[in-house]
């Protein structure tokens, strides 16, 4: 078991009131998984997986990935784990807007050290077809390449768990299709991906989906009901 | 990749973010730089200017004393050492000594440590009719001044005659027709005359002078003089003559003292005003020059920190912007695994990379405006005399310094920001 989550719950003030964000959550992910969840705006999905990120500690509950908990580690400590096992894509890219397509990939060199950073980095910008955007800025690439250069970055490190916000949430069909297939193969190369989105092409993609309402996972046949909607 | 390729990267990217920050250390560099290098030049031309007044007042005090020397020698001796026998009313009356005391006198006095008389001169002086020339003259023997030994030694007022010479007062060579490089006979002796002294309208006109030796031989007076000529010291007291004859009476007991030619006074104490005046007026630029330092410092401990302040706060609201507007980059560069001091040192470094180059420009900046209005003689050479190792290291620590102070809250804050909190909004 790669990832389990242990009861996990988080809850945000709003005003006077506390919004619980994420009620509960239990689950496990096995190397090789890939999974999709799938729920409505505000249900809990993106906070699920920072707390997933090392990002966010829970108010109770425990993340535990290859058997510990990143919130029993130091500040220090924790963000190295995060460089050696945690992959992180997001809906907006999130590229660092002035360095050019093989650093942005290299960035996480920053963070650890890696042997044959530059191969590495040179392989994955191939893999996802952007060898001719090598030296160019996000601002020059079209929004599919800007979402596979943040592609090759998650994946540049070699992380055990990706995690994945709304990936495909702002690309075409033949984009999210490249992105997915890269998903996949991470999943079926031993990783792990945690997958949160709207997209239904997404979701057939990964090999288990799980609804999310109101921060709490869905029964099988509320999920179904979710997909379907 | 590295977090130096990184912050060079983002200083390209965002230029004007950079250049605002750089011009502010620039300004803040500049300012002190300049300020120092302008109290620099400042001293520079103090000293050059009080060296060339303390020159002039030194020239101008030369130039009196030469001039002094000359009028006292015009004037002649000013203090008369008489024998005790001497009656000093036959004295006024005739203007001859007849009166003698022992020439070893002079010696004695020379030996001691006499400080209110110069130029000792000892003579022998009567009225005689100048058998040969069947002329009343007043025969004068004189020798070299006598050197006061434990004084430096002066430039005589009257040079000594040598033997078988002979000096003529005006009214005799006149009467005689005699001129330099005659031979004349005085009592029997030979003397070969070896100068004429021009008019003076006194009893020198009438008066012929030869070694004291030889008119000792011829009065008859050998060891013997009638009087010791001396100059007066330019001492300042108020009753000088009282101050001379007390200590001339402890030496040589029992001669009489008197002074002759009181302009020698005024122009002594015109001397003396003179070069007070021209210490008094080089005192005061001094005083002037270092009050105006004084102000310029003043002004510049008032104005620099001012400066700096203001820079380091502009420099301070430069790094908040620029940490606002890279909040996002900073979540997710924490979400890669990047750890909060490293986040830190992304701006401190940025600050520091900032500092040095604008520790560069400022102080060859200020540098350049204290060699513009520094205003040195021409006889400095500025870029020389200005430039300071010391002040350009001082540049490339204080730059980085302030700059990284000035970015130490706002680094603080990226540091601190919740990544969760910025990759949930973004």
């Amino acid at each position: 078991m790669l990832l389990e989550l242990v009861e996990l719950s988080k809850s945000f003030k709003s005003g006077s009131r506390r919004v619980q964000a994420v009620d509960g959550i239990s689950l496990t992910v096995d190397a090789g998984e890939f999974l999709a969840i799938k729920g409505p705006s505000g249900c809990g999905k993106s906070t699920l997986l920072l707390m997933v990120g090392g990002l966010l500690s829970p108010d109770s509950g425990k993340v535990l990935i290859e058997g510990t908990d990143p919130y029993a580690l130091s500040n220090d400590q924790r963000a190295r784990f995060r460089s050696t096992h945690l992959g992180f894509v997001f809906q907006q890219f999130h590229l660092v807007p002035y360095l050019s397509v093989l650093d942005n990939v290299l960035t996480p060199a920053l963070a650890t050290s890696l042997t044959d950073a530059k191969e590495r980095a040179n392989e994955l910008i191939s893999q996802f077809g952007l060898e001719h955007r090598l030296h160019h800025t996000p601002a020059e690439l079209s929004t599919g390449e800007k979402q596979r250069v943040a592609l090759a970055r998650a994946l540049f490190h070699q992380p055990k768990v990706l995690l994945a916000d709304e990936p495909t949430g702002n690309l075409d069909s033949e984009n999210s299709e490249i992105v997915l297939n890269a998903l996949n193969s991470f999943a079926k190369n031993g990783g792990c991906v945690l997958m949160v989105t709207h997209d239904d092409q997404a979701v057939q993609s990964a090999q288990k989906v799980l609804g999310i309402k109101n921060g709490r996972l869905q029964p099988q046949s509320e999920t179904e009901a979710l997909i379907n909607s | 990749m590295s977090l130096f390729r990184l912050i060079i990267q983002e200083m390209q990217h965002r230029k004007i973010n950079f250049l605002l920050g750089l011009s502010s250390v620039v300004i803040a560099v500049a300012c002190l730089i300049a300020a120092l290098t302008l109290l620099q030049a400042d001293e520079i031309q103090t000293t050059f200017i009080l060296e060339q007044k303390a020159d002039e007042v030194k020239q101008a005090g030369d130039d009196l004393v030469d001039a002094m020397r000359k009028i006292t020698k015009g004037l002649g001796f000013n203090i008369l050492i008489l024998p005790g026998n001497q009656d000093l009313n036959e004295f006024h009356l005739t203007g001859i000594v007849s009166g003698t005391m022992p020439e070893e006198n002079v010696k004695t006095l020379a030996d001691s440590k006499i400080v209110t008389v110069n130029h000792l001169l000892p003579m022998v002086a009567k009225k005689i009719t100048w058998p040969e020339k069947k002329c009343d003259v007043i025969l004068t023997g004189t020798r070299g001044e006598v050197p006061i030994l434990h004084r430096a030694l002066k430039k005589p007022l009257q040079q000594q005659v040598p033997k078988g010479s002979m000096v003529l007062g005006y009214q005799i060579q006149q009467k005689l027709g005699l001129s330099k490089g005659d031979e004349v006979q005085l009592l029997g002796k030979n003397f070969k005359v070896t100068q004429a002294y021009p008019e003076r309208g006194t009893a020198d006109d009438s008066t012929i002078w030869i070694n004291l030796e030889e008119a000792q031989k011829l009065l008859g007076m050998q060891n013997l003089v009638n009087a010791i000529l001396a100059l007066e010291c330019n001492c300042a007291a108020e009753d000088r003559v009282a101050q001379i004859r007390d200590e001339i009476g402890k030496i040589l007991p029992g001669t009489q003292i008197i002074e002759r030619g009181p302009p020698a006074l005024a122009r002594a104490e015109a001397r003396n005003q003179a070069h007070e005046s021209a210490v008094a007026s080089l005192e005061q630029e001094k005083n002037s020059r270092l009050q105006m330092i004084e102000r310029h410092a003043d002004f510049a401990a008032v104005l620099v920190p001012l400066v700096v302040l203001g820079c380091g706060a502009w420099i301070g609201f430069l790094s908040l912007e620029n940490v606002r507007r890279r909040a996002t980059e900073i979540g997710v560069l924490r979400a890669i695994g990047l750890r909060s001091s490293q986040v830190f040192g992304i701006f401190i470094i940025k600050a520091i990379v900032i500092g040095v180059i604008g520790a560069l420009i400022g102080y060859f900046l200020g540098y350049g405006i204290g060699i513009i209005w520094g205003n040195l003689p021409a006889s400095v050479n500025p870029e020389v005399a200005l430039f300071s190792g010391r002040w350009l290291l001082l540049s490339l620590v204080f730059a980085p310094v302030l700059a990284s102070l000035s970015s130490w809250i706002p680094a603080l804050l990226a540091a601190r920001q919740d990544p969760a909190t910025i990759l949930q909004e973004g």
